[in-house]
């Protein structure tokens, strides 16, 4: 039987090509553009690096990931926007893809996950305060 | 060739006015335009429609559960409902059910919103699972004062009855802003002496009939939780022989069965069927016809 051998060096190259090509091909986040869909009664501060909401209200963002490679983010990857305390602030879906409704649900500071195809990329900073 | 043309044009025109007319002139007759109870979603997608859920919502005609508009606020302690319709463009959606942001802040229990905490509170329209589909903030406020009507129109320090008549008075819950507030409320309607006016009914609702029981004058007063307003009703001599009516002339049957607020201890005529100028302190099963 004739069988043929790949030199372990070169099925170690092509390994690490492959990864590479694959990889390439992927954005990488970089950072979140958030935009205010909504218009509160009360205050709201919406930053990609901070959110302040007032307690009791509620705000539309729109949301886009940024890569920092070339590959940008399309509409197939999914952003999913969690709050490590609901008890603060409370994050769920809005109506349309990469929109998210923040609800002021107790005064504190808690962080938003935020997950792109399943993996936590970024953490953003949150607060709710009194209504002034 | 030209005269006809302009006949006819001046026929059109005419016929244009007379469509116009035709068309403007319902829209000026009907004098109780009531606007519609609804306030678009913050997202656009659809509209609330505000429901007052019992008989003590300022914001809803008597015997009404149809406001006339939707409340710029609601009270402190009110209670009210909340319906949610979509826009045409999204008729066939799943009906969302409607939640609040903060039950410490509006409270949600069977249906019905109680404002619990004064400022803004987010009325959330939820799809499916979680997915916000609409959005309305609603402004609770304390009751700072209240105004007391008769026949919609504010009265002033002193009103006026016949003896063996009735009147009707509302109350009318108002913010700091002069704002009428929506919601049910508590209300307790007193007479300082039943034996010149007294209230049939409960009294707990805002709405309260006086009927005038001899010449004199008393207080009236209105309490809704710290608030309270009051008003002095005139009884005036009865002018007619024997029939207890409204003031506006239509026939009033009175099924009162409470002496709630009613501190009157003049002798009962449970049951009587009263058809002469009655003065004296019924509270129970009384039917009041004349006119």
């Amino acid at each position: 039987m004739h069988t043929t051998r790949i030199p372990r060096t070169s099925a170690l190259v092509l390994g690490l090509g492959l990864l590479a090509a694959t990889t390439a091909c992927q954005p990488d986040y970089g950072s979140l553009e958030v935009e205010l869909g909504t218009t509160p009664p009360a205050a709201a501060s919406i930053h990609s690096t901070d959110f302040q909401i007032q307690i009791g209200t509620a705000v539309l963002i729109n949301v886009k990931p940024v890569s920092a490679n070339r590959n940008d983010y399309i509409e197939t990857d999914t952003v999913e926007m969690t709050s490590q305390d609901r008890t603060v602030m409370d994050v769920e879906p809005g109506p349309e893809a990469w929109s998210f409704v923040l609800i002021g649900a107790g005064i504190g500071e808690t962080c938003i996950d935020v997950v792109i195809n399943g993996a936590v990329e970024d953490c953003i900073d949150a607060r709710v305060v009194e209504q002034e | 060739m030209l005269l006809p043309l302009r006949s006819r044009l001046r026929g059109e025109r005419r016929a244009l006015v007379t469509a116009l007319a035709s068309l403007l002139l319902p829209l000026a007759c009907t004098g109780d335009y009531m606007p519609p109870p609804t306030s678009e979603g913050e997202l656009g997608r659809g509209e609330f429609i505000y429901r007052c859920t019992g008989t003590s919502d300022a914001l809803c005609p008597v015997g009404a559960q149809q406001a006339t508009s939707f409340p710029q606020a609601v009270a402190l302690r009110g209670e009210f409902g909340l319906d949610y319709t979509y826009k045409e463009e999204f008729d066939g959606d799943p009906l969302p059910t409607l939640k609040s942001s903060s039950s410490e802040r509006i409270e949600l229990t069977n249906g019905i919103f109680k404002g619990m905490t004064e400022g803004y509170t987010a009325i959330l329209a939820v799809s499916g699972a979680s997915e916000v589909i609409d959005i309305k903030h609603i402004r609770v406020a304390a009751v700072d004062h209240l105004t007391i009507s008769q026949d919609q129109i504010e009265v002033g320090p002193q009103v006026e009855v016949e003896a063996g008549r009735t009147i009707k008075l509302t109350a009318s819950p108002q913010s700091a802003q002069d704002q009428l507030l929506g919601g049910s409320l508590d209300y307790w309607w007193t007479s300082a002496d039943t034996s010149v006016a007294k209230l049939s009914g409960a009294g707990t609702d805002d709405l309260v009939v006086v009927q005038g029981v001899a010449e004199g004058t008393t207080e009236f007063t209105v309490k809704v939780g710290q608030v309270t307003q009051s008003v002095m009703v005139k009884v005036t001599p009865s002018m007619t022989s024997g029939s207890a009516s409204d003031s506006d002339g239509t026939t009033d049957t009175d099924t009162d069965t409470s002496t709630t607020g009613d501190t009157s201890t003049t002798g009962d005529t449970t049951g009587d069927t009263s058809t002469t100028g009655d003065t004296t302190g019924d509270t129970t099963g009384d039917t009041t016809t004349g006119g």
